[in-house]
């Protein structure tokens, strides 16, 4: 599968957020975004999943994409009184699939029994994931998917997203954790100034990682009262 | 300002956002809302015996309802005991204080002591948040609405069914059909709740396919639920049989009207305008087609950069 985003914009009134951005992301290849908060990160996302509206124009081979998009979201949204069972139900039910046994497929060990708007921010983050994986989508945007999750669970996030790569899923990443894009993604693309004119490759990862510290805490700390 | 007075003016400000957001200018709803309130009682104690136990229970529920278990773990992290408390009771006096006029108003004393008593009790109720505890329903292969809605008001049925009982024993049919009514017409909140755009987005259908599937969910669901209360009040009145049916299918189609009127303004909640003309059609049955067609285009408007 493969996204074809050109001269995409996005304002928001007055406040021009993305600007002509062109992006390519092709089958079995992962994209990490990385960018300050605020850039437009989220906005990308949303535009690309058809949550927003914008300028220019996103293509896919497969259509209507948001379809077979799985959207995990940075901060996963969970109404009172639905179960983990229940909620990972809806999304089957919203694609027209059966749904599987969830106990037997439930890798991130959740009570799918309790509430999840209970549950804790990263076991709500793992909820989240399960259940776009178990759409049976061809391409994924992970907001943040290391969000509040615990080490064990990261370590298989990394793993899952090797296995949608595996299976070639086109991935799209954006996290403020540089070690799990260093280990996730074929490219990182720097989202700034409502761009992505900057794009790393693997073996240029370690460099990208120094430009940041030296930009951001050079910064930051110039101003700190101590 | 003192804690408790900074406090209650955020409050404030709260309410008068949400009635701004609502729609509704400021100034009228300051001077309509105690008119409706005291108005609508007026009419309780016209239209029924029971004026006293429904101000009751209203009064209770709006105070449950500032009771929840997130709202009071934020008052108790941020301030200490004391001020706790009396933040509590302040918000519970002043839920109580309409209900203390209204019911003052018409001398009945004993409610009153009643509910003045449970004002007190909640300040000191600990509510658990109940992370085990899961009432099962019927509906866990097409979540989401009737599950919420019966776990929300899953206590209010008993209720109904009581009156239902009562009305049977004492030969009052009016008596249980308004039980059933009320009963049946539960459902029509069930779908006040908006759901976040990620819940409509993940649909893999078009917006017209998913308010027909919305609309088969609710009246099946609907059936499930209210069916054997139905049958329960026909068999105790055989011969007022066609009421219990007239209602278990008016109340369907009022659930129709209110599942497509629900995203008419989405992701807003519906307009008052829209609001009102739901409840027009609703009284005038005629009007039903004309605005299940004008919701059903709106709502499709509305939800087609989703779907």
């Amino acid at each position: 599968m493969m996204i074809q985003i050109k001269n995409l914009s996005k304002s928001f009134g007055s406040k021009l957020v993305l600007q002509n951005l062109n992006l390519s992301i092709e089958e079995g290849v992962c994209i990490g975004i990385v960018g300050e908060n605020g850039a437009g990160k989220s906005t990308l996302f949303h535009c690309i999943a058809g949550i927003e509206n914008y300028n220019g124009s996103i293509e896919s081979d497969v259509k209507p994409l948001k379809n077979h998009l799985g959207f995990l979201n940075t901060d996963p949204y969970f109404l009172n009184k639905i179960t983990g069972r229940e909620y990972l139900q809806l999304l089957c039910n919203a694609r027209d699939l059966i749904a599987p046994d969830f106990d037997q497929k439930n890798f991130f060990e959740l009570p799918l029994d309790q509430y999840a708007s209970t549950y804790s921010t990263g076991m709500k983050k793992k909820l989240a994931l399960q259940g776009i994986l178990f759409q049976q989508n061809k391409a994924f945007i992970l907001d943040e998917p290391y969000n509040g999750i615990d080490i064990q669970s990261s370590m298989l996030v990394t793993e899952i997203i090797h296995r949608l790569k595996a299976a070639k899923n086109a991935v799209l990443i954006s996290s403020h954790i540089f070690s799990t894009l260093k280990e996730t993604c074929d490219i990182i693309y720097v989202l700034k100034n409502g761009n992505l004119d900057e794009c790393y490759l693997p073996e240029q990862f370690d460099q990208l990682e120094n430009e940041m510290k030296n930009f951001t805490i050079g910064k930051s700390l110039d101003s700190l009262p101590i | 300002m003192n804690p408790i007075g900074h406090y209650l003016s955020l409050q404030w400000k709260l309410i008068q956002r949400q009635i701004i957001e609502f729609g509704i200018p400021l100034s009228i709803a300051l001077v309509g809302a105690p008119i409706l309130f005291f108005t609508l009682s007026m009419a309780i104690y016209y239209r029924t015996d029971y004026a006293g136990i429904i101000l009751i229970t209203l009064c209770f529920s709006w105070q449950l309802k500032i009771s929840n278990s997130k709202r009071i773990e934020f008052l108790k992290l941020h301030y200490k005991s004391s001020l706790f408390l009396k933040i509590r009771l302040i918000e519970n006096l002043l839920v109580f204080l309409p209900f203390f006029i209204v019911l003052a108003l018409h001398a009945n004393w004993l409610y009153l002591a009643i509910a003045f008593i449970l004002t007190i009790l909640l300040v000191f109720h600990k509510q658990r948040r109940l992370f085990h505890f899961r009432l099962p329903t019927p509906f866990h292969k097409k979540p989401f609405e009737f599950i919420i809605g019966f776990r929300t008001f899953y206590a209010f049925y008993p209720i109904c069914i009581a009156l239902l009982l009562i009305g049977y024993r004492v030969s009052n049919p009016n008596l249980a059909f308004v039980a059933l009514a009320l009963t049946s017409l539960s459902s029509l909140l069930f779908y006040q709740l908006l759901e976040p755009t990620f819940w409509i987005w993940i649909h893999s259908t078009n917006a017209k396919q998913f308010l027909s599937n919305k609309v088969k969910t609710a009246v099946f669901q609907h059936l499930i639920l209210f069916m054997p209360i139905t049958i329960i009040c026909v068999l105790l009145f055989p011969a007022h049989w066609y009421i219990g049916l007239a209602i278990l299918l008016l109340s369907a189609v009022y659930l129709s009207i209110t599942v497509i009127a629900k995203y008419a303004n989405y992701p807003n909640q519906i307009s008052v305008i829209d609001g009102i003309f739901v409840g027009i059609s609703m009284f005038i049955p005629l009007l039903m087609p004309f605005s299940f067609y004008y919701f059903l285009k709106k709502s499709r408007q509305q939800l087609a950069s989703l779907l």
